[in-house]
């Protein structure tokens, strides 16, 4: 049989290579050749119809980001939005991965939604890519900026600027009628959204990884009609899939955009001390408010123990990311062995 | 059966109003955003969110049924022109009664996905907001029921009224 | 094998749409058999309950509704009357004056509509009658209108390219800017087609001058001025920053409700009528585009789309082969299909083979757009023939207006193959 592969995304893209061109190559040298695929253009899923895609069985593996859909994965997006506690991306993939497969509610949230979880993979850390030099904390107020998260939403009004809900494909557009002063992104998008035409300033303040993702979510329908071996080969995929596209999205392309960026003389501002100290209070602030709305709005139970638990995790995978050099194929090595060596694949999301 | 076809007649005609609510919502809500942004660089509470998932499914869709009321749906007439009088009325009653058929389809899927949007609660984030959508859902199985129920009177009545005293 | 089902799905749609079952509704029915015999009926089904929304939940198409808006306000107010009038000071003492100003006359009008219908219309109740009345032929006076309204899509704001740039994934602004260079381009190749009618036929088109009716500068800078206020609010708002082109729709109807209000043309009824004649048109135009990103779907699934552009490149055109298939494909839709239908049913298959080949989609769009326009005004459907037909049936008949306009697809054919051999034409502003 043949899967339908949906990335969502265009093939310049990390989130369509490498992480489906791996994962397809993966899958059938893993299975000799029996699990043929099919990468499928943004035409037929784009990362707005990803849900009904995979849910109707057109896609049979597609990236999925739950921050578009947050009443289905409440339980996800509780860690998938703690940007702030990443600084190593190879470990918040890793850490995103081993929390999920093994974090029960959200198991019985994605089963209610029909998808079954592989991995994650994650951005560099982001920073604030502006028109406008960002030095201390006062350049910062009344700032217009695309905020992609509520987190970024709350830091951006903490900080004095005015968060600005604007969709990715019109940053570009909207920076550069000066419409909005900037965007909080992966330094990548200079390459991948032009925005090295537009900005003209990096403040190099390390705002978190983008790690809310599901690498490779599979259709509920697909999953069952697989065998156990199939299943399991397609989750190792999926590990060295994610640990791929994270090395290109928040090593290579990262490097590569900002080395673009200084030869188009976009200046990079190191954050002043005092910017520094405002921004970690507000980070400290937040993360503790999180569990008084996260059990009040959005009724979900256990909070405080579920975000020490995702901490212990980045904490232990940023220890090991650094100890192999971030280097992808040793990461997803142990994520196969820490992870997915412990899953019965006879059970696990069905 | 008169009484079905001046219901067919005022409820297209009111939901077509609800339509240019939608229009006007839309044109008040974007320009209050921008002046607000540009006057006190602050902006208008989920405009992206209220113009797309409410204003934009509201103007486009609800008025299907007073469309086809009009016979504005766009279509290419030139070959059924050079068609027999009688042929093109044959013709004509077939491509309505396929037009009901896919208003039908369309009526019933829509139905499923609202339900399934309601019982999940969908929700929107507009930064640290959160805003209900499930309800811009029901406005499809509305549209399209309207839109197959408006065909279904216009076959009712090619049928009701003989073809050689058929006036149009 | 799937790629078949695409050709079947191909041929079966054109009967579809032959036997004149509505373009969204042959559109979704062929997507809908095709993907339940490719693949399943509870694909289908689903692909079927979720496309309506997610196609016209998106921000950028928002920009339709708002421009159509500030067009029709614009038009029932009055508030472009004067346009005739003020583009007559400048040109009547050209031969051929009066024409002339119609073409520019409706060129300003193009700058506040998004439509070419609506252009054609409003210019023809006003310029032909005067035309006729200073010794033109009726038939090339309509002629001349009904061209002269297709530069209601060039010049922007304009509805074609703002769903292109959605179908294309390309930057509408750009596309817009494109638009500036082939709508003055256009205008200009016009104004040379009537001089030189002038010299050669002034059987046709008087030799002598418009007559001088004593109407100053001073007078039609008080009477269009309502219209070049909206026309700066709306291009200089957009060029310097105050707000994007999406949001310059609704900035645009709410200035055109604003000055008309203000100048007290605006009325209930007239308010009430633009409402729902947007409200027609948007519905009608994006329940076809809901009706071809399902096609697309089909299409890219079957397999089709991909096969046509290998086959594309299997031949090896060169790149004046392909766009000479291009232009004669579009100009052979353009004789019976309605523009938004015949781009909408094409751009799935050619946007990959443009891919393939390297093509700017911003330049391709505009060419595109032209080439549609162009549909508008040829023979046997031509929306702007019908509309000049109707507000002016008392000179001239169908076949006579399609005469009319004939002279005028010789300038449109050098202005497409100019954008063809010089692609600059239409990137001098882009910068792209
Ligand atoms: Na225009
Ligand atoms: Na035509």
């Amino acid at each position: 049989q043949q899967l339908r592969l949906t990335p969502g995304t265009p093939p310049a893209h990390p989130g369509h290579t490498p992480l489906f061109t791996v994962f397809q190559e993966e899958i059938s040298a893993a299975t000799d050749g029996r699990l043929r695929s099919v990468i499928l253009g943004t035409e037929v899923a784009n990362l707005g119809n990803m849900r009904n895609a995979i849910r109707s069985g057109l896609s049979d593996a597609g990236m999925f980001l739950p921050a578009y859909f947050p009443s289905d994965l409440p339980n996800i997006n509780l860690v998938g939005d703690l940007s702030f506690m990443g600084t190593n991306s190879q470990a918040m993939g890793a850490a995103m991965t081993e929390y999920i497969v093994n974090c029960a509610d959200c198991q019985a949230e994605l089963k209610r939604l029909g998808v079954v979880y592989t991995t994650s993979h994650a951005s560099d850390a982001y920073q604030i890519l502006t028109t406008k030099p960002i030095r201390n904390a006062e350049d910062l107020r009344g700032l217009r900026l695309r905020v992609g998260g509520p987190h970024y939403a709350r830091w951006a009004e903490a900080m004095g600027a005015v968060g600005a809900n604007v969709s990715v494909g019109e940053t570009f557009e909207a920076i550069s009628q000066g419409v909005l002063d900037g965007t909080i992104a992966s330094s990548a998008d200079m390459i991948s959204f032009r925005l090295d035409d537009v900005v003209k300033y990096v403040s190099t303040l390390r705002l978190g990884t983008y790690h809310s993702t599901i690498s490779h979510a599979i259709g509920n329908n697909t999953w069952a009609r697989l065998s156990a071996d199939d299943r399991r080969a397609i989750a190792e995929a999926s590990s060295l899939a994610s640990a791929m596209s994270t090395q290109r999205w928040a090593f290579e392309m990262a490097s590569a955009a900002e080395a673009n960026a200084r030869t188009k003389g976009i200046e990079f501002i190191d954050p002043s001390p005092e910017l520094l100290a405002a921004s970690e209070a507000f980070k400290a602030q937040d993360l503790a408010s999180i569990v008084g709305r996260a059990e009040g709005r959005d009724g979900l139970t256990n909070v405080a123990a579920k975000m020490a638990e995702f901490e212990r995790l980045v904490e232990k995978w940023t220890a090991f990311a650094e100890s192999v050099d971030n280097d992808p194929e040793q990461i997803a090595e142990q994520v196969n062995r820490e992870v997915w060596a412990n899953v019965d694949f006879t059970r696990y999301g069905l | 059966m008169n009484a079905l076809f001046r219901f067919s007649d005022r409820i297209t005609v009111v939901l077509a109003l609800l339509g240019t609510l939608g229009i006007v919502a839309m044109m008040l809500h974007v320009t209050l955003d921008v002046v607000l942004r540009s006057a006190f660089n602050v902006s208008a509470p989920a405009t992206l969110e209220l113009v797309t998932r409410y204003y934009m499914v509201l103007l486009a869709l609800l008025p299907l049924g007073w469309v086809e009321r009009q016979r504005q749906m766009i279509s290419v007439e030139l070959f059924t022109d050079l068609m027999p009088q009688a042929l093109q009325r044959w013709n004509e009653r077939l491509v309505t009664v396929l037009s009901i058929l896919i208003y039908a389809v369309f009526a019933l899927a829509t139905w499923e996905k609202a339900v399934e949007q309601y019982q999940i609660g969908a929700y929107v984030m507009s930064l640290d907001t959160r805003i209900p959508v499930w309800p811009s859902y029901f406005v499809l199985p509305v549209s399209f029921t309207l839109a197959a129920y408006v065909c279904l009177m216009r076959e009712v009545q090619a049928w009701a009224v003989r073809p050689d005293t058929a006036t149009n | 094998m799937a790629v078949e089902v695409g050709f079947y799905g191909l041929m079966v749609l054109l009967l579809l749409l032959a036997l004149r079952v509505p373009v969204a509704l042959a559109l979704m029915a062929v997507s809908l058999g095709g993907m339940t015999y490719m693949l399943d009926w509870s694909i289908a089904f689903s692909m079927l309950a979720s496309t309506p929304y997610e196609f016209v939940a998106k921000w950028t198409l928002s920009a339709v509704p708002m421009f159509l808006l500030m067009g029709f306000v614009s038009f029932h107010t009055g508030l472009t009357a004067g346009l005739f009038n003020a583009a007559k000071v400048v040109f009547r003492w050209l031969p051929g004056g009066l024409a002339i100003s119609s073409i520019f006359a409706s060129s300003g009008f193009a700058a506040v509509s998004g439509s070419s219908v609506a252009c054609a219309a409003a210019m023809g109740r006003i310029a032909i009658p005067e035309m006729v009345r200073s010794g033109y032929k009726p038939s090339f006076a309509c002629g001349t209108i009904a061209a002269g309204g297709t530069i209601g899509a060039l010049i922007p704001p304009s509805i074609l390219m703002i769903v292109y740039g959605v179908f294309a994934q390309v930057s509408i602004t750009q596309v817009f800017l494109g638009g500036i260079s082939i709508g003055l381009l256009t205008a200009v190749s016009y104004a040379v087609i009537i001089l030189l009618m002038s010299w050669f036929r002034p059987d046709i088109v008087p030799r002598h001058s418009a007559h001088d009716d004593g109407y100053t500068a001073r007078q039609a800078i008080v009477e269009i001025w309502p219209i070049l206020v909206l026309g700066v609010l709306v291009f200089g708002g957009m060029f310097s920053g105050f707000f994007t082109a999406t949001e310059a729709g609704a900035v645009g109807a709410a200035g055109a409700v604003v000055i008309s209000l203000l100048t007290g043309r605006l009325n209930w009824t007239i308010m009430k009528t633009s409402l729902l004649e947007t409200l027609a048109t948007t519905s009608g135009l994006l329940i076809i585009g809901v009706g071809a990103s399902m096609f697309t779907v089909f299409l890219s699934l079957s397999g089709m789309a991909g096969f046509i552009s290998q086959a594309v490149s299997g031949w090896d055109p060169s790149y004046l082969q392909l766009m000479l298939v291009v232009v004669l494909i579009y100009l052979f839709l353009g004789l019976f299909m309605e523009p938004f239908g015949a781009m909408l049913v094409t751009l799935p298959i050619f946007l990959p083979v443009f891919e393939v080949y390297d093509v700017s989609l911003i330049w391709f769009g505009v060419l595109l757009v032209k080439l549609l326009e162009i549909g508008m005004i040829t023979p046997p459907v031509g929306m702007n023939i019908f509309v000049i037909r109707g507000v002016a049936s008392q000179y001239a008949s169908l076949v006579d207006i399609f005469k009319g306009v004939a002279i005028f697809l010789v300038a449109d054919l050098l202005v497409v193959a100019l954008v063809i051999f010089y692609p600059d034409i239409v990137m001098v502003f882009t910068g792209g």
